[in-house]
């Protein structure tokens, strides 16, 4: 009789529930059409295009950021016998500030440059800063609605790593002085550049073209399938290609690069990266696989998962795991990031590195004091116009 | 034995009478569907907007994100640029055929995403911005005047014929001007997932736009006070524009060369 009661009950609740559910089906009793006018119209039109080809006249935007921190950490973890139980302390404090300049006289030419000044007092024992030099500057130009021209100093990137990026062989590309041509339109993208350096100038024996770099990139999709071929040359040392591909499979976005160098002298040397990532919601994942140089190969592997705003409050939690199987060393390391008032951002976490001394992690220990095991407390204040 | 046969005759007879009746029915409702896919359509050019975004969770809090949205429907291409929030600013989103490719701007790097995820983990789906294309995805099932607020609708369910659809079966409300002003989006299983209403229109020309658009999620629900309520997202658009984009606007060098 209990069992009837309580299905009873159960079936008014949730006809109850159902009725109290939320409709949109009101609002239609009130709504009602708009129509534009060709006035109205034509200032629209302008509007959005000026948004979305941002033709917004001149720019200047600056921003400044310092981080203080501190560490606390041992040189040898706990397991090693030369482990000393006693915490060894850092203290850390970094600005720096960038100042840009961004002007579009039209949808087609437009110009940029950013300027970047540094304190580091702890290091260099002064609390001076340095003069604003220039990071990058450029102009671009758009041919024909078909060719993008970008003529300056700035830095690009190749490759499709988010851990290990063997496949960026522009890397250097920042501190040159490039001629870019792109192609938007043409298969799925491409581009075509020369890059000049300093050094070329420097030693003025070798012809010019000899030193200069030559590449070229092209993108294609095939099949739901991206695939891209890219090819670097600098005469006077040797060709480097870069395959990519990149397909989502099963939601997971899955890609692969593999780099060729070949040169006259030497067997050709190979590098191969494969990869994934997939979000869900605000958690995210991804994790790659490297190996560099077939002939005397090193393999890496890495994995890292975040997620954004955890029980909706602004505090993101991380963790990196980086492993060379080849030598047994590596890195954990574990953290939140705390955006805890406008501008300020909190950064909490440890870091493990392991390995024999002579491994490849332990020798590239970036921790202060080369510490094993660390905790770290950042603070940085941020801000910008 | 005659009358059986006879019997027999008479059924079949009816049967293929009603048969064709329904079949015929069935390509009214179809015509319905693809006028109304026309209605939204713009195949001779592009169409551009701003779209502010208002997302509520329920019994929650409320989220803001505005964005500028080009399509091209003749090539099946859309790009979606964020605005705001500021930590999502320069973010994209750009459809080429059936490739969508996500740009992040801190990274400067591109990811391929399926077309059925969500929008900025809103309501909203990737292939929301796509253009309607009921009349090609889905085939008709039944429909029946019905009224709704104040206007008279045709009330149409469709069934999935394409399997990269994001959702197998819909209910479409279209009004008398073939505008439509209502969706719900069931699963297979016939549980529904949301509910689209786009109470306002705008005319530019002859053509017609929304002005606004609200999205129930019936998979993001709480019991507030004794009452269901679910993720309404808000989306109004302004500022719409069918003016023709050159073609490198559908492009990722496009998308990095806005994002310095």
């Amino acid at each position: 009789m209990k069992r009837y009661i309580f299905l009873l009950i159960s079936l008014v609740m949730a006809i109850f529930i159902t009725a109290q559910d939320e409709t949109l089906d009101d609002i239609f009793n009130e709504s009602s059409d708009i129509v534009i006018t060709d006035n109205q119209n034509n200032q629209t039109n302008q509007n959005v295009q000026n948004v979305v080809q941002r033709n917004v006249g001149i720019t200047i935007t600056g921003s400044i950021t310092t981080i203080g921190g501190i560490t606390a950490g041992y040189t040898y973890l706990p397991w090693d016998e030369r482990f000393v139980p006693q915490l060894d302390f850092n203290v850390g404090l970094t600005a720096s500030s960038v100042l840009s300049l961004e002007a579009h006289p039209d949808t087609y030419f437009s110009y940029y440059a950013s300027f970047g000044a540094k304190m580091d007092p702890l290091s260099s024992e002064n609390v001076q800063w340095t003069n604003f030099s220039l990071s990058s500057i450029y102009c671009e130009y758009i041919w024909l609605d078909s060719v993008f021209w970008k003529v300056g100093k700035f830095a690009f990137t190749w490759g499709q790593g988010r851990i290990f990026n063997p496949g960026n062989l522009v890397s250097d590309s920042s501190s040159n002085y490039t001629v870019m041509a792109s192609l938007p339109t043409l298969f799925s993208g491409g581009q075509i550049f020369i890059e000049l350096s300093d050094s070329q100038f420097s030693s003025p024996m070798l012809p010019l073209y000899t030193t200069t770099i030559y590449g070229a990139k092209f993108d294609f999709i095939i099949w739901n399938t991206y695939l891209g071929l890219a090819g670097r040359w600098k005469p006077s040392e040797n060709l480097q290609m870069l395959f990519s591909a990149k397909r989502t499979v099963f939601g997971f976005d899955i890609h692969a690069d593999s780099t060729i160098k070949l040169s006259s002298e030497t067997d050709p040397v190979i590098t191969m990266l494969i990869g994934f990532y997939k979000q869900w919601g605000d958690f995210h994942v991804y994790g790659e696989y490297e190996c560099t140089d077939f002939s005397n190969p090193q393999h890496d592997t890495g994995l890292a998962f975040g997620y954004n705003n955890i029980f909706g409050v602004p505090v993101d939690p991380v963790f990196k795991w980086l492993h060379r199987w080849s030598d047994g060393s590596g890195t954990i390391t574990a953290g939140i990031k705390w955006d805890a008032w406008n501008h300020v951002k909190i950064e909490s976490g440890i870091s493990l590195v392991y390995g024999n001394d002579t491994s490849s992690y332990v020798m590239n220990n970036s921790n202060p004091s080369g510490q094993r095991l660390m905790a770290a407390l950042l603070v940085t204040l941020s801000g910008g116009f | 034995m005659k009358l059986s046969k006879f019997i027999l005759f008479i059924v079949c007879f009816l049967s293929l009478i009603l048969s064709g009746a329904a079949s015929q029915d069935l390509h009214e409702i179809q015509s319905i569907v693809a006028k109304a896919d026309e209605m939204l359509t713009y195949l001779d050019t592009d169409f551009t907007a701003l779209y502010r975004i208002e997302t509520q969770t329920p019994g929650g809090g409320i989220s803001i994100t505005r964005a500028t949205v080009s399509r091209r429907d003749r090539t099946n291409q859309f790009l979606v640029l964020i605005l705001e929030p500021v930590s999502d600013k320069g973010k994209g989103y750009l459809k080429i055929g059936d490739n969508l490719w996500l740009y992040d701007p801190v990274g400067k790097t591109f990811m391929f995403s399926n077309a059925t995820e969500r929008f900025q983990n809103t309501s909203i789906r990737n292939s929301d911005f796509d253009r309607s294309n009921y009349s090609v995805n889905y085939k008709p099932i039944k429909a029946e005047k019905v009224i709704l607020g104040k206007y008279n609708c045709t009330l149409v369910e469709l069934q999935a014929i394409k399997s990269n659809v994001t959702f197998p079966k819909v209910k479409l409300w279209i009004d008398e001007t073939f505008l439509i002003r209502k969706v719900e989006d069931y699963s297979l299983s016939g549980q529904l997932l949301r509910t689209t209403a786009v109470p306002s229109y705008q005319k530019i020309g002859n053509r017609w736009v929304p002005a606004s658009i609200i999205i129930l999620d019936h998979l993001k629900s709480k019991n507030v006070q004794g009452k269901v309520e679910y993720e309404k997202t808000t989306i109004t658009i302004t500022q719409p524009s069918l003016e023709k984009l050159p073609d490198y606007v559908y492009s990722k060098e496009y998308l990095e060369k806005i994002n310095k």
